[in-house]
């Protein structure tokens, strides 16, 4: 398989008050097209981080990200807000959708980038929203539904623009059994049906199980990687 | 445009913090719109004075209205170099109905001054007038004002004085057309002013010889009872409204704090929208939205807020003037299109100046900090 994202000697500092704190250390990960890839590790190991510098909302402070061979740590904010919307969709714990838009307003966000007609807009944000099993939601807004119906919607907006990598930070934290079981299933209809490229952080066994491919961090450090993907850390 | 949808749905997202921004910018906009229409009438009245006219007023008076100078002048003043005529007008400020409503009044000699400042009588005819010692022809503007119409008895508060109105008239002098023109003999017997003017009009036949026929004027003048200071009909009407040019330097003052203090109004608001919202800021951000457009998000957001408020202030603006009428019985009250214009952009201004600000600020954020993800 051709791989899809390369991870290179990535480090990450924060300055906290005077302090220097090193949150990742020379970070290799190479991703190939159509993996599902969970990323697991206790809190505090750098596995946030590492998924933000990956879909290019966060910087690192020496190494780089490659996709498709492009050093995406090198783009401007422009740019790389660009490449965002065209190459990853976001899924977070606590859902982020707008609270004054509808679903499938929520879901036409990104879209609102694209050069496309208000009418094809609907059109593709209400057919998300049908990939997702929420159409009879499509009107309603966030308050107006339960936590696992936002985080449906959440993964409809990632979808949306139909990247090629979903990052998604801990998509059933905040959802009961039977929710979280519901976004797993869809997370891997993504992958086995769409193939979708998944990143996915989690402290859940059971839902790193629904992944092909199991990395693992501690104290900002690449300590253990299994699963069926043909590349592996170097 | 693409945000517009977006911005539409966050300005009702916290209705209490919109309602009070949108009623502070629409204050200040009434302000201005206020002070703005006060403008508009001072430069009405200043640009319809004549080019080559003259106002003759008695000499060191600082208020024009107390100023008297003897009718006999005239016939010196016509005998100066380039005086094609000249007449003398009785001034006089009377209260309708209360203090409230102030209206100048000019005894004049109707033949003379109508060759000086032509007038069109719009309704009733001059003849009327003149058959009557007490008719009165009122400028259009003051009879729109007060509804007066020919045929009707109006009575003033000071002096007893009573008119009948027997026409309605335009000029191109706004100074008349607020005002009402009597007999001078009327209004000097009711004064106890016979033989005195408050002024004297002065025509000459060049504009270019403004300057000289004034000097030689009060040098022809200098030894008689009462000298004479002549100038320019518009330095005159600036000496004239001179005690309003000082209400007009506070409002203009009054102006600047209340467009600064809007900007700092917007302002709060903007970073309080932005603090409660630096998430979805966050969420943007990662969605692919750049910097600028956060920015245009916010801006926009803010110079919609801003436009509201200036449309509800210059609607309240332009109901109080349709009520007021006149600014001290002298200066019109009226908002211009471009003016009103003026005001709308001052309105959006401050939506804009005041955002930029903070939207910096929100749009600098990195997105990872508006979405507080760290692990």
């Amino acid at each position: 398989m051709d791989s899809l994202l390369s991870v290179e000697q990535v480090s990450k500092t924060y300055a906290r008050g005077e302090q220097d704190v090193r949150v990742l250390t020379d970070i290799n990960l190479d991703v190939d097209a159509g993996d599902y890839v969970a990323l697991m590790g206790p809190s505090g190991s750098g596995k946030t981080t590492l998924l933000n510098i990956i879909g290019g909302i966060d910087s690192p402070t020496s190494g780089r990200v490659l996709m498709d061979g492009a050093d995406v740590s090198q783009l401007d904010d422009a740019a790389l807000a660009a490449w965002r919307t065209a190459n990853v969709g976001f899924v977070f714990q606590q859902y982020n959708l707008l609270p004054v838009l509808t679903a499938v307003e929520n879901v036409e966000l990104p879209l609102l980038l694209l050069d496309m007609a208000k009418q094809e807009r609907r059109r593709r944000a209400l057919t998300a929203l049908e990939v997702v099993g929420l159409t009879h939601r499509a009107h309603h807004y966030p308050r107006q539904m339960s936590g696992g119906e936002e985080q449906r919607t959440s993964v409809a907006r990632a979808l949306v623009t139909d990247p090629r990598l979903i990052i998604a930070d801990e998509p059933t934290g905040n959802l009961d059994a039977v929710a979280a079981s519901n976004v797993l299933d869809l997370l891997h209809t993504l992958n086995e049906t769409f193939r979708k490229t998944i990143l996915m952080v989690t402290h859940d066994p059971s839902a790193a199980g629904r992944a092909n491919r199991t990395v693992r961090l501690n104290k900002g450090t690449l300590v253990a990687d299994a699963g069926t993907s043909t590349r592996r850390p170097r | 445009m693409r945000f517009l949808p977006l911005i539409l749905k966050s300005i009702r997202r916290n209705r209490r913090r919109t309602l009070l921004t949108v009623g502070g910018i629409g204050l200040s906009v009434f302000v201005i719109a206020a002070l703005l229409s006060v403008e508009a009438g001072f430069a009405s009245l200043f640009n319809s004075t004549g080019e080559s006219v003259l106002n003759v007023y008695e000499k060191g008076l600082a208020c024009p209205i107390t100023s008297r100078v003897f009718d006999s002048y005239v016939s010196t003043i016509t005998s100066v170099p380039n005086v094609v005529g000249a007449t003398g007008v009785l001034r006089g400020i009377y209260s309708y109905q209360s203090k409230d409503h102030l209206v100048t009044v000019s005894g004049v000699d109707f033949d003379a001054f109508r060759k000086l400042k032509p007038i069109v009588i719009r309704d009733g005819n001059g003849a009327d007038f003149v058959a009557r010692g007490d008719g009165a022809l009122v400028g259009r503007r003051l009879a729109a004002d007060y509804g007066w119409h020919v045929g009707q008895t109006v009575s003033f508060v000071e002096d007893r004085l009573t008119i009948q109105v027997t026409g309605i008239f335009s000029s191109d002098d706004k100074t008349y057309e607020g005002g009402v023109l009597l007999h001078k003999d009327y209004l000097s017997k009711i004064k106890r002013d016979e033989g005195r003017s408050t002024y004297l009009i002065v025509a000459v036949s060049d504009p270019g010889a403004v300057a000289s026929a004034s000097r030689s004027i009060d040098s022809a003048l200098a030894t008689f009872p009462k000298p004479t200071t002549t100038q320019s009909e518009r330095a005159a009407k600036q000496l004239e409204l001179m005690a309003l040019a000082e209400i007009r330097r506070m409002l203009a003052v009054m102006l600047v704090a209340t467009i600064i203090v809007s900007i700092f109004g917007a302002a709060n608001s903007v970073s309080m929208s932005v603090r409660d919202r630096t998430r979805e800021v966050g969420i943007l951000r990662s969605l692919g939205l750049r910097r600028s457009h956060i920015m245009q998000l916010l801006i926009g957001e803010s110079a919609l807020v801003a436009a509201i408020g200036g449309a509800i202030g210059l609607a309240a603006a332009a109901a109080l003037l349709a009520s007021a009428k006149s600014l001290g019985g002298m200066i019109p009250l009226v908002l211009p299109p471009a003016y009103a214009a003026g005001g709308m952009g001052i309105a959006i201004g401050i939506g804009v100046i005041g955002a930029v600000v903070p939207s910096v600020n929100a749009a600098r954020l990195r997105v990872v900090e508006s979405l507080r993800l760290v692990d």
